[in-house]
């Protein structure tokens, strides 16, 4: 059975070893699957501390207004340009099929439904998941939370599930004023090319726009807070080997959050249809 | 320092906006679909929908009134649609309001059209079904556009036809185009044209100035009103004939039994069979008298004598006178017998009887 497997899987093990069955191959997927595995786990404890007293209010407020209200001028600058770029760049091909009056409609749809959502989920990936990862990495690596741990602070209630909830529910509110603010800076773009006014812009913007729109839109921005939370709290609260550790533990919970946002949005995209489909 | 009381302030008003801004949302797109206010359902059936969806919009006059709630297949030939219609509009949807499906511009969304019906009609009610106008169909719009263009080819090659008959002096038009002398003659005809115009400019001249009968009666009203009371005459005379009419038609009067009553005709045959008999014995009566009077003319018999021999008249004058003389010698003999005492006698003797 072993020589079997050393045929079939490594011809270099083979040469370098005959006895024994090199594995180094896998360590990616055998990280990749701890990773799932951890992270599942550490998912599955923020259930169980969530529902488990004391319930940290404060430290969720405060993380609250952190991840929200510290967020967004950076989410209200970029949905001010996404708003108005989106429209510049559709407008030529609109008034190429003579569609101009269909812009606002366009492009609120496409503000609603997908890149309001995503844009700022994005934003939130890379501000507060680096945040996230940081500080509790830097709170791991010099064991500020072992330290808590010991004096009987449940480590995992106070810092990553406020820290999670406040992902979830600020997010949404975000992604609300994201999609407002985009609609301004699509009515200004609109106007820089020609003259319509803003109750004829806010009709036709909400004329294209149905509930299916919105609340698939508004369900799955729940989904980005809690996986930006989650993989960023799991990130920084098991980072390890000193300083390089909370770079690596910042840096990957951006990338494996950002990943994660393109993963749900594309299990969301597809559930919305189905059921689109199956209501009518 | 992380300001607690400050903050959360900060936060509650953070959140507050974002909610608002979703309640916002939802509210206008509600409002797109009417989903806040109070609805009734009416439906149609057609044949075709053409793509029509839940959640299309229905349209009366322009403005949008509803939505369609549901798309149903009857059977294999009809689908039946659902439409859920603001309940403010009911009172202008009539129970004979009449409904189609159209299109929101050449690429845009399917529409239901909401015709209004007559003001008679009772107020359409829930549940109530809507007469359908049938869809037109683009593809029968391009086979009667492929129809179309091809009777157009027919008609340009005829039209080529003639004109090539015209170019070369061929039928009416050609001569019209070619002939000089229908040309000369469609100039003399328009000569007249134009001195029958003149004339006719003369003439309404001559009404506008109130000269003439038409004058007069356009703009006299002392002869407009004779002519008024002529027509009224005639009315009346035409109502009294009509009466009279009616009267012989029911066999009153003279003409009625003579046009109704056989024994008056039967009888007046009889009289004028016997008018024929006179007429016959008047002519032989005539005849005779001609004869007399041609024998007198020709001087024979006592007659003629009498009318042209004078001496004759003069002999007769004489005897008469004699007659005369004679009578009145006789008259006087008898008064002296009267006074004879033998007659007086004898007259005494009868008195007495």
């Amino acid at each position: 059975m072993k020589l079997n497997i050393k045929k079939i899987f490594s011809k270099k093990a083979a040469n370098e070893n005959q006895d024994e069955f090199d594995f180094s191959r896998f360590k990616n997927i055998e990280r990749f699957l701890n990773e799932i595995g951890g992270l599942s786990r550490f998912a599955g404890n923020f259930f169980c501390e969530l529902f488990r007293p004391p319930y940290e209010h404060k430290e969720f407020l405060k993380q609250s207004y952190n991840i929200g209200l510290s967020t967004l001028p950076l989410i209200g600058i970029t949905a001010f340009i996404m708003g108005l770029v989106l429209t510049l760049q559709s407008r030529p091909v609109m008034v190429e099929f003579g569609a101009e009056s269909w812009l606002p409609g366009m492009v609120s749809v496409s503000i609603v439904r997908e890149i309001g959502p995503v844009i700022t989920a994005l934003i939130c990936a890379g501000k507060i998941g680096s945040g996230i990862g940081a500080e509790l990495g830097s709170m791991r690596v010099t064991e500020q939370i072992d330290a808590m741990d010991v004096s009987g602070t449940n480590p995992m209630n106070y810092l990553v599930v406020t820290r999670v909830l406040a992902t979830t529910f600020m997010i949404p509110i975000l992604v609300f004023y994201s999609d407002a603010i985009s609609f301004f800076g699509t009515y200004v773009a609109v106007n820089l090319h020609g003259f319509i006014s803003f109750p004829l812009f806010i009709n036709q913007a909400f004329d294209s726009l149905h509930y299916y729109d919105l609340f698939p839109a508004t369900i799955k921005t729940y989904f980005f807070g809690f996986a930006i939370g989650i993989i960023s709290c799991y990130k920084g609260y098991y980072s390890e080997n000193g300083t390089e550790g909370v770079g690596k533990a910042a840096n990957s919970a951006v990338v494996i959050s950002s990943l994660a946002i393109f993963i749900i949005d594309l299990i969301a995209v597809q559930l919305s249809e189905i059921i689109h489909i199956f209501s009518m | 320092m992380y300001n607690t009381k400050k903050n959360n302030l900060k936060l509650g008003f953070f959140v507050a906006i974002g909610v608002i801004l979703f309640i916002l949302g939802i509210y206008y797109i509600g409002s797109q679909v009417n989903i806040f206010s109070k609805k009734f359902q009416v439906s149609a059936v057609f044949a075709d929908i053409s793509g029509l969806k839940v959640g299309n919009n229905a349209r009366f006059s322009g403005i949008n009134i509803g939505t369609v709630s549901k798309v149903q297949i009857i059977n294999d030939s009809l689908v039946k649609v659902d439409l859920s219609i603001q309940e403010n509009v009911r009172q202008f949807i009539r129970k004979d309001s009449k409904i189609e499906i159209g299109s929101e511009g050449l690429m845009g969304n399917k529409i239901i059209k909401i015709y209004t019906g007559s003001i008679n009609a009772p107020i359409i009610e829930e549940g109530d079904f809507l007469e359908t106008i049938e869809v037109v169909q683009i593809d029968k719009i391009l086979r009667q556009l492929h129809s179309s263009s091809t009777n157009t080819v027919t008609i340009t090659k005829n039209v080529a036809e003639i004109t090539d008959k015209i170019n070369r002096g061929e039928g009416a038009f050609g001569k019209i185009f070619a002939d000089e002398s229908l040309a000369n003659n469609l100039s003399l005809i328009a000569k007249r044209t134009a001195v029958l115009t003149e004339n006719f400019s003369e003439i309404s001249k001559k009404i506008s100035k109130e000269e003439g009968t038409i004058g007069m009666l356009l703009s006299d009203t002392l002869f407009a009103k004779k002519l008024y009371q002529v027509g009224e005459n005639l009315q009346r005379s035409t109502e009294n004939l009509a009466i009279l009419t009616d009267q012989v038609n029911n066999g009153k009067g003279l003409l009625g039994e003579l046009f109704t009553d056989t024994t008056f005709i039967s009888g007046l045959n009889r009289a004028g069979k016997n008018l024929g008999y006179t007429t016959e014995r008047t002519k032989i009566l005539s005849d005779n008298l001609v004869n007399i009077t041609d024998e007198i003319t020709d001087g024979q018999g006592l007659i003629t004598k009498l009318i042209y021999d004078t001496a004759f008249a003069d002999s007769v004058e004489i005897a008469v006178y004699n007659i005369n003389q004679g009578a009145k010698e006789v008259e006087e003999a008898a008064s002296v017998v009267k006074r004879n005492w033998l007659i007086r006698l004898f007259s005494k003797k009868d008195k007495k009887k």
